[in-house]
């Protein structure tokens, strides 16, 4: 019902439960925009003028988004198990309401396919668990960015990428996905660069960091029945990595980058580092009769902070307090080294990359309190296959013409 | 409750307010329309209603009490405060459907289609008041934004009024506003629906139905002020489903009854304006809520005394938890209305005044006392302390009628005979009445009589053509 | 454009000054809480069982029941609500438990 040229969007900013807009609450923003649910941007260059106007209202990432139409938000919340209203909470530091129809125009302007909308809501699900800290993560000087780990059947189904170039691009799960929640988390919980965010330098990682496990090539337990979950479910872990470290090699060299000053956060907050574990070197370990646990235990065993270099290092030495640190590494501390993590179930292992014959893994050490490792399980709506089938035809009959 | 909460804070008391858990997202809002946007909350899970003693417990033990800590000796939350347009600034140009489509995706339309509120219309409507647009009638919560003349026009545009019935909406929102009424309640859970009762020469002047189809649709004036009503609840008082309206079914706006003051005045007797103390003659109107009811159907009789005990027993088997109203939440509150058609009240006024037939029902109109009780507090969980009609007397809340200790005893209704409402209108030719059920103080009836302004009648003319 | 409708908002802005709260306690060690209840909800229930944890972790801790004040809601609660802040000093209340919300 709308003239040729006209876009009905959804505006996609936060809400707090109180009415007041999370715009409204640090200064003026950029550029104004009507404090109601629904706007309408005409003429014929209508799509220009959403980039313009949204990078100029802060609510981009720098990227061109999508414009989050009601035809498009509406597609996407035919994915959504709950209501369009429904609250799951309030995003950190600025309280705005994650609804599920504002989280789907989020994702709809990271380029999300509707059949994303389950994955994207379990991972604010994550965010919002007060484990994650999320408050933290959005207001700190540190480069933290959420690790998104997607496991189970619908990461095959939705064709997220645990293989090849799995952290880089190329990949439009991987890349809306993660994207989404940095959206929501940019404009649900007014976490903007410069404005509530001081990062030093922040990551590339801040763009979209979501790759789903290696099922293929994962010789263990997936993460999801690590966390409790049947085999046949489907589930999202979200880590606070401060940042992804390449290593190439085995366990050793894992462990040598897990022994340094890299870890340096990781051991202050006894934070859950992950490793992200090259297929080879997985197959390897398997071979040797090693399952996860006997992994955990090596790198927690040789990753070791030398002590000399933690006691001069700048942490030590200029930012925490005396008897700052957890007793465990002190104990540590007195009989030899410091381990990365506090324990070796604190390490969290998966398996993803491309299998080739030198193993590139990834080590991605945990920053802030409290520790965490969080799992949720996907939940689809009731006709997922059917839905899914429909948005696989509509975009086939879409590219046919 | 937050109100009380709201109280305190204003005299110097920090305070925490306690939420079960589906009712966090409602106190924020009401909390801002109180003046204090950043209340202390803390949660109760679930609904109290369906735990045990022991879930319940441990719920409070569990979740509860570390937020009453936090809420009285943690930090404040900062306020914020939502930024609104101005209510005389364009916000959108398009067509009929587009301005539809964009006021229902925005919350600002009831789900039909709304004439749109453009700036010509909106004077037309305040051609007809003599008072400045801008006059503040009155100040609504739960939102608490104010209620202008402006605003009542623009909603009488959408609502799909015509420009005269202006000076009818104004008085509308004035007895919207006025304390007595209660509109802060207009979003509970119970959900029941205001019932706008129209009196004056201006029933005849402006078309309003009176007769059969009295409660229908499809005449101009009733319809459209009456979806005006519940446009302004929504749009100025703020209450909207799922999010300040939390009735659980709620109903839809009722048509304005506009009493028979013909047949009122052959029979001698009162109007519903007049028993509420309007003068004889005036323009009023008369809001009030009523949770439901019934119609009494084929009232069979030629005397009072024959029709009376049927309509008596109508009112005692509709009275439920609204008795409530009558002893427990509150007392003497409880204003049931009846409607007789033109020919059951002139059966009626044969023998009786209006008067008669209160203190008949008052006499007649009974409910065993034990079964009185059942709906107060043993089948609901609506009055603590499981006080008897009995206890009520000695504490003065219930008059002698109410007085004794058999269960079995009949008690009134109500706590005097003029408290049942009676209004005349209907088909003149049938023999069927209409019961409507009351929610007491939570919608206590108020009138306000309708000032039309000077030249009101010649710009009727003008604009009849 | 033709056949265009110029259209207003057809609400009004919030007219409620927001006010700061008051003070909150440092400790409620030694201090009066009083609890205020509209009757429903089984507020009766739970505060006891507030009372309770709280003596046992405030020393000194003293409690006002609901029935100093009335109810808050009802028809008396205007009356209730008037008199309340005279009441919360007569009777040194420190703080307000306020229920129930459901």
């Amino acid at each position: 019902m709308s003239d040729a040229g006209s876009l009905w969007i959804v505006i996609p900013t936060g809400q707090l439960a109180s009415g007041a807009w999370v715009d409204d609450l640090r200064g003026a923003p950029a550029a104004p925009f009507p404090r109601q649910r629904v706007e309408v941007v005409r003429g014929p260059r209508a799509e220009e003028r959403i980039q313009e106007l949204f990078q100029r209202r802060g609510w981009s990432d720098g990227l061109p988004v999508v414009p989050p139409t009601l035809a498009r938000v509406n597609a996407a919340l035919a994915f959504a198990p709950r209501a369009p209203g429904d609250v799951l909470g309030e995003i950190e530091p600025l309280k705005g309401l994650a609804t599920v129809e504002k989280i789907a125009a989020n994702a709809v302007m990271a380029g999300c396919r509707p059949e994303y909308l389950p994955v994207v809501l379990a991972a604010v699900a994550c965010l919002l668990d007060p484990a994650f800290n999320l408050r933290g993560v959005q207001t700190t000087d540190e480069n933290v960015a959420p690790l998104l780990l997607v496991s189970g059947p619908v990461a095959l189904e939705l064709d997220v990428n645990g293989s090849f170039g799995a952290l880089g691009p190329g990949w439009q799960a991987n890349a809306a996905i993660g994207r989404a929640i940095r959206l929501v988390m940019h404009n649900l919980g007014g976490g903007r660069p410069g404005v509530v965010g001081y990062a030093g330098l922040a990551q590339p990682g801040r763009y979209t960091l979501c790759l789903a496990e290696n099922a293929e090539k994962n010789p263990w337990e997936p993460l999801h029945v690590e966390a409790g979950l049947a085999a046949s479910a489907s589930a999202v872990t979200l880590m606070r990595a401060e940042t992804v470290i390449n290593v190439t090699g085995g366990l050793a060299e894992i462990a040598s980058v897990m022994g340094t000053a890299a870890s340096g956060f990781g051991i202050l907050w006894s934070g859950r580092p992950t490793v992200l574990l090259a297929p080879a070197v997985a197959a390897d370990c398997a071979r040797r009769g090693m399952g996860k646990d006997a992994v955990r235990q090596f790198l927690w065993r040789h990753g070791r902070w030398r002590r000399e270099e933690w006691r001069t290092s700048w942490l030590a030495t200029r930012i925490v307090a005396e008897g700052g640190w957890p007793d465990w590494v002190e104990e540590a501390a007195r009989t030899g080294n410091i381990p990365a993590a506090r324990t070796p179930d604190d390490i969290v292992l998966c398996v993803a990359g491309g299998d080739i014959p030198i193993p590139q893994n990834a080590y991605c050490p945990s920053w802030g309190f409290p520790p965490a490792r969080i799992t949720r399980e996907v939940a689809l709506p009731r006709d997922w296959t059917a839905l899914l089938t429909a948005a696989r035809d509509a975009a086939d009959a879409l590219a046919a013409n | 409750m937050l109100r009380a909460s709201a109280v305190a804070e204003q005299a110097g008391t920090p305070t925490s307010s306690l939420c079960c858990e589906g009712f966090l997202g409602q106190a924020k809002t009401i909390s801002v329309g109180l003046g204090y946007p950043n209340l202390a909350l803390a949660k109760v899970p679930g609904h109290v209603d369906v735990q045990t003693a022991d879930e319940l417990r441990a719920n409070v033990l569990g979740t509860t009490v570390a937020q009453v800590i936090d809420n009285l000796c943690g930090e404040v939350a900062a306020m914020q405060i939502a930024t609104d347009p101005d209510p005389e600034e364009i916000v959108f140009e398009g067509s009929f459907e587009e301005v539809n489509r964009l006021f229902l995706e925005n919350g600002w339309s009831d789900g039909l289609p709304i004439v749109p509120p453009t700036k010509e219309k909106i004077a037309s409507f305040l051609a007809f008041t003599d008072l400045p647009h801008e006059h503040a009638i009155g100040k609504l919560p739960p939102d608490n934004r104010i209620a202008t003349v402006w605003n009542v026009a623009v909603n009488g545009v959408m609502a799909g009024c015509r420009p005269e019935y202006m000076p009818i909406l104004v008085a509308l929102v004035e007895a919207m506003a006025d304390p007595q009424y209660g509109v802060e309640h207009s979003g509970n859970t119970p959900g029941a629906e205001t019932q706008i009762v129209l009196n004056g020469p201006i029933i005849k002047r402006l078309g309003f139905n009176y007769e059969q189809g009295a409660l229908r649709d499809g005449f101009q004036p009733n319809t459209s002020i009456g979806r005006f009503w519940r446009l302004y609840l929504r749009n100025v008082a703020g209450f909207l489903p799922h999010q300040n309206d939390k009735g659980t079914f709620g109903n839809t706006w009722r048509v304005v009854l506009a009493e028979n003051e013909d047949v009122l005045a052959r029979i001698g007797w009162p109007t519903v304006a007049a028993d509420m103390g309007v003068a004889a003659g005036e323009n009023a109107v008369t809001i009030s809520r009523f949770t439901g009811g019934n119609v009494i159907v084929s009232v069979f009789g030629d005397t009072a005394e024959k029709v009376l005990p049927y309509l008596g027993n109508a009112l005692v088997s509709h009275s439920a938890w609204e008795l409530i109203f009558t002893v427990g939440m509150a007392s003497g509150t409880y204003r049931p209305l009846l409607i007789l058609s033109p020919l059951i009240a002139e059966t009626i006024a044969k023998t009786m005044t209006k008067r008669d037939v209160q203190q008949w029902l008052f006499e007649n109109a009974r409910m065993p006392a034990s079964l009185f009780e059942k709906y107060l507090w043993g089948w609901t969980n609506l009055v603590p302390g499981k006080r008897t009609l009995n206890d009520w007397v000695r504490l003065g809340k219930l008059p002698k009628a109410f007085a004794g200790n058999d269960p079995d005893r009949l008690v009134p209704l109500v706590t005097k005979p003029e408290h049942f409402m009676i209004a005349v209108a209907g088909d003149p030719l049938r023999s069927n009445c209409y019961l409507l059920i009351h929610n007491g103080i939570l919608g206590f009836p108020v009138s306000k009589t309708v000032r039309l302004p000077p030249g009101w009648a010649e710009k009727l003319r003008d604009a009849q053509g | 454009m033709k056949g265009a409708y110029a259209v207003v908002w057809p609400r009004s802005a919030k007219a409620v000054a927001a006010k700061p709260l008051a003070p909150r306690l440092e400790t409620l060690e030694g201090k009066t809480i009083a609890f205020l209840w509209d009757n429903l909800f089984r507020g009766d229930e739970i505060w006891p069982i507030l009372k309770a944890e709280l003596s046992q972790r405030y020393r000194g801790i003293r409690f006002v029941d609901h029935d100093a004040f009335g109810s808050t809601h009802g028809d008396e609660e205007h009356l209730v609500l008037a008199e309340m802040p005279e009441k919360l000093r007569a009777l040194k209340i420190d703080a307000v438990v306020s229920g129930m919300g459901c």
